[in-house]
């Protein structure tokens, strides 16, 4: 009797510990995808006038005065595909942080989309309300990441930091330049469609990157429909400038080529 | 979590103690580490707990499960860790890359440490995560005069902790009676650091920790001698053994086990923390109005005033962790940043330190030139350099239309310092898991 007890309680305890020692881990399965997907690559270029940003160099704006940027970032976000039946792809928690000092041209893979037609994509500069008031998200909007990009939590992140130096006839010499774009209600979206020069339906297909290319052109930040001369206007983080600003925003972003592969 | 064997590296220990019955057997290697606690309950054998590590954290399942009878305790016990170090190593596992040049097998109790959420994410510390032993190893160790060549000096000597760790002097004096050129940082949160130094020469506490030990005007000691010091006590071997499984002393675990107790050193107790918690009754009037000013950009067109600081100063440690050349010089003697980078764009840059406890940690800049927080609010108001692009841009916000001057008025200034005083931590200064362990 003792001895069957002891041979079973040695298979068992022998088995058990195995079992659990040696089975598989289910953390890194990937659950079989219920919807085929495919990545969009959205390459975003920084320009001024056309040409890729150069930091630190000179640039006229339109009023005619110079200037030289020396930090450039900005967040992108929002990113959403529309399909022929008015239906959204929205890419959850896609926040993406372009820093011109790394590359005046950047990818950002965006995977697991829906394969099919898009009519419409959409994207925003800027961090909506709901995530612009914590400093504890992961991502491009953690500030031990993206440190110089948060304030605070009652004034929020910076969407778009310009920063540099300036001269006029008037100014004696090159004096700061900051545009810091931010507040609520200054996020600032973008739709491409149909109706948009170089469009041409977004094919998502599995497996594939479909490319989207947009040049961002940063001198509109300072024309139409608002002329800024940067003796009037040269360093701002919140009120009424920043209004005036993200409305100049308008033109800046532009469709420039879409590569079904 | 498999128990696993690569046979290089597994240890296993069975420690039977005749009259307690208490079974402790380890099962470890340097991905894994696995601790089960089984007793005697009557004539059979209980697990009581396993405790194992999980993606470089501690897990535990507690178990009640009875098996042998204690007298056929040898047989089993041979199969059982026959069977289970002969597990083989499976593809999907989730493995912990050790990426400290020192790997370290996993010995010690982990360290719970307790910060606020809104602290968000720490740096990570690969290789290095913390245990109750490193800490404490740690904490001796900030405060071992044996780390300086002639034994009078210790870490906490310039890093007073009733100065928030940091020293009173501009400069502090080293072993041989010289002083440095930089104000000795205060530390606090440092867990949330990326960068050490005021130049920023350090990638990490590990890194930053044997700096002065070695440097000539501070405790002037070469690393061999003094891991060859702390090696000949009876204190540290045991120590060291219990924090990192070996005696053998070596500078990394120095390092590690520094950067251990220096990364415990959290202020987060301040009256700005029950207010950042929702308690708007913890700041006055004042102090409210200070912290709007510091957080606001001025806007002088439309009458918003604002001290800007939190362009730098940014919540919720009050650094946004940049190196910034802030117009206190037109004419540099410290290159700062640039020293390190060589980039002139760096050109006396320094590192924008975290405010927490700002209050108690005079005198003030990288060379300790202010000696109270109005001689640092009148520099930015009022005297910042323009020669620019040599500052950062940002030190060109002004609330007079057209201005470079930050221009606030007296009372704005009073009410921002007394913003700054809401950032004292009076536990964080007399907390007695900081201070020195010899001393209680």
């Amino acid at each position: 009797m003792t001895k069957v007890k002891y041979v079973f309680s040695a298979l068992f305890i022998a088995v058990s510990l195995i079992i659990y020692s040696c089975h598989k881990n289910k953390d890194n399965n990937v659950e079989p995808a219920s919807v085929k997907t495919g990545t969009l690559k959205l390459e975003l270029e920084s320009d001024m006038n056309g040409n890729k940003i150069v930091l630190n160099s000179a640039y006229l704006n339109e009023n005619q005065d110079t200037f030289k940027v020396s930090t450039l970032k900005y967040y992108i976000s929002n990113v959403r595909l529309k399909d022929a039946t008015g239906k959204y792809y929205n890419v959850p928690e896609g926040y993406y942080l372009i820093d011109v000092s790394v590359s005046n041209d950047t990818s950002i893979l965006i995977p697991n989309i829906p394969v099919g037609n898009y009519v419409q994509a959409e994207l925003a500069i800027g961090v909506d309300s709901a995530h612009n008031h914590t400093g504890t998200q992961p991502g491009a909007l953690d500030p031990t990441v993206a440190s110089d990009m948060f304030w605070s939590w009652l004034t929020g992140y910076k969407f778009l930091a310009l920063e540099g130096t300036y001269k006029t006839a008037n100014s004696n010499g090159f004096k700061p330049l900051v545009f810091h774009v931010a507040t609520d209600g200054n996020v600032k979206s973008f739709v491409f469609n149909a109706a948009s020069p170089n469009w041409t339906d977004i094919n998502i297909r599995e497996g594939k990157d479909t490319k989207v290319k947009v040049s961002v052109n940063i001198e509109e930040m300072f024309k139409t429909p608002t002329l800024i001369s940067f003796d009037q206007t040269n360093n701002i983080g919140g009120g009424p400038d920043c209004v005036v600003i993200a409305n100049n925003y308008a033109d800046m972003i532009k469709l420039t080529q879409i590569v079904n592969e | 979590m498999k128990f696993v064997s690569n046979h290089r590296s597994t240890l296993i220990f069975i420690n039977v103690l005749q009259h307690s019955i208490l079974i402790i057997f380890f099962i470890t290697n340097l991905n894994y580490f696995a601790k089960f606690v089984i007793i005697r309950k009557g004539n059979q054998l209980v697990i009581l707990q396993i405790l194992y590590i999980k993606k470089n954290r501690l897990q535990m399942i507690n178990v009640n499960f009875s098996f042998f009878e204690i007298r056929f305790i040898k047989i089993p016990f041979i199969i059982l860790l026959f069977l289970i170090s002969s597990c083989k190593k499976h593809k999907n596992e989730d493995t912990v890359t050790p990426t400290s040049n020192t790997p370290v097998t996993y010995k010690g109790t982990p360290y719970n440490l307790q910060a606020p959420y809104y602290f968000g994410s720490q740096v990570a510390a690969p290789g290095n995560p913390l245990t109750v032993e490193g800490v404490y190893l740690g904490r001796m160790l900030f405060y071992e005069k044996k780390l300086s060549g002639n034994n009078t000096m210790s870490c906490g000597s310039c890093h007073k902790q009733k100065f928030a760790f940091a020293d009173s002097s501009a400069f502090s004096t080293g072993i041989d009676g010289l002083q440095g050129t930089r104000n000795a940082m205060a530390l606090s949160n440092l867990a949330w650091q990326k960068k050490f130094f005021w130049d920023g020469r350090a990638n990490s506490i590990e890194e930053q920790a044997l700096g002065p030990i070695q440097n000539p005007v501070e405790m002037h000691q070469t690393l061999t001698s003094a891991i060859q010091k702390l090696q000949n006590t009876p204190t540290y071997p045991p120590l060291f053994k219990a924090a990192f499984g070996t005696e053998v002393i070596d500078a990394t675990l120095i390092s590690m086990a520094i950067a251990q107790f220096e990364r415990t050193l959290i202020s987060s107790r301040s009256r700005y923390d029950q207010f950042r918690s929702g308690d708007q009754s913890a700041l006055t009037a004042q102090e409210q109005n200070g912290y709007l000013l510091f957080t606001t950009h001025p806007v002088p067109s439309s009458n918003i005033y604002g001290a800007n600081c939190s362009d730098c100063h940014s919540e919720d440690l009050q650094t946004n962790n940049t190196f910034q050349n802030n117009g206190i010089d037109s004419v540099f003697t410290d290159l700062g940043l640039e020293a390190i980078t060589k980039k002139s764009s760096d050109s006396a840059k320094f590192k924008v330190p975290s405010l927490r406890n700002i209050a108690l940690t005079p005198p003030y800049m990288h060379d300790g030139r202010f000696n109270n927080l109005q001689q640092v609010l009148q520099q930015y108001n009022a005297h910042v350099s323009t020669k620019a692009p040599l500052f950062s841009p940002i030190m060109g916000a002004s609330n007079t239309q057209g201005g470079f001057q930050l221009d606030l008025t007296q009372q704005q200034i009073d009410d921002v310092i007394a913003f700054l005083n809401t950032l004292t931590d009076t536990q964080f200064i007399t907390d007695t898991t900081f201070s020195d362990p010899n001393k209680h």
